[in-house]
């Protein structure tokens, strides 16, 4: 499995346009809609409209790098440290990671 | 196969509509069905690139009628079929136990094999994706045929689909990640990148 880092130059998001392929081990059974036409056609030529569809708005500088997982290999997004988080501990960070920001679809939360 | 899998920048299937707090199936059948898939997969009358072939053959009006775990059925009922299992006492198959499910999904099935010849490319090289039509399965991605990109990684060799769905072994191949230019696959007007990983015999070198 590759680890895909997000930083403030390069958002990473995980599709598979030929079937269904997902980190299963790390992440479970993949949401329908990860399966589904709309996304599967739509992430590698709209990246930006997907992002805006799941509530994300990327700043013009940060470039999207889209990964299609054609063959065997595996992706995993780990989302970028959101502001204020030094003094949380690794539950509490933990809390403000979603399903959909280790895809790409979204940004990890943000600290309370 | 130039099937309805293929679907990578096509248009007008909708918005995407995740859905809040999504259940893990929808209803009883669709948590049968996947366990229908997995326990016929240990029967090995068929490998993993057999059983996507089975669903990319499903002809593309039907194929965007169902849901996905409808595909699989479908292409579970065509492998079947095909093989004259459908008769209960065809063939005495091995049985999964439930009480081994567990311990057979966290072992997954690694792809890495060595092949019988060095790899032609390497990172950094410019490569350029054959103009290839297969009747048969492929896991290149219609919309990367002719697109130039840059080898980023490499992953050694691992069972090709293209051989491996249609019983003429693993026939090992090289495979390698590619990043393209959003601009020169798709007309983007901004950096963007995407990657795909691609075997060998659908790269040339540039």
């Amino acid at each position: 499995m590759v680890a895909l880092f997000n930083t403030p130059e390069t958002h990473n998001m995980v599709v598979c346009t030929l079937c269904s392929c997902y980190p299963w081990p790390v992440l479970g059974l993949p949401p329908v809609w990860y399966k589904s036409p709309p996304y599967r056609s739509r992430a590698v030529i709209d990246p930006r409209g997907v992002l805006t569809e799941f509530g994300v708005t990327l700043p013009e500088k940060t470039k999207v790098s889209v990964w299609d997982s054609t063959a065997e290999i595996r992706y995993l997004v780990i989302p970028m440290r959101p502001a204020n988080t030094e003094g949380l501990s690794e539950d509490e960070l933990a809390g403000l990671i979603s399903r959909d920001s280790m895809i790409g679809t979204r940004l990890a939360g943000k600290a309370a | 196969v130039n099937g309805p899998q293929d679907m990578g920048g096509m248009m007008g299937f909708g918005p995407i509509a995740p859905e809040a707090n999504e259940p893990l199936f929808h209803a009883p059948w669709e948590r049968r069905a996947l366990a229908i898939s997995l326990a016929m997969g240990v029967t090995h009358q068929w490998n993993i690139d057999m059983s996507r072939h089975a669903r990319e053959k499903i002809p593309p009006a039907l194929y965007w009628s169902l849901s996905y775990y409808e595909i699989w059925m479908e292409g579970l009922k065509r492998l079947l079929t095909e093989r004259g299992l459908f008769d209960a006492g065809a063939k005495k198959l091995p049985v999964l136990e439930a009480s081994n499910v567990a311990s057979v999904l966290a072992k997954g099935s690694p792809y890495i094999r060595n092949a019988a010849t060095d790899p032609l490319l390497k990172i950094g090289d410019r490569v350029k994706v054959r103009n290839l039509h297969r009747e048969g399965h492929t896991r290149l991605p219609g919309y990367l045929r002719g697109a130039t990109g840059e080898i980023i990684r490499y992953h050694r060799a691992h069972v090709f689909p293209d051989a491996h769905a249609h019983g003429n072994g693993e026939n090992p191949r090289h495979l390698y990640t590619l990043r393209f230019k959003s601009r020169d696959v798709f007309g983007a007007d901004n950096d963007d990148e995407l990657q795909a990983d691609l075997f060998e015999p659908y790269l040339e070198a540039k």
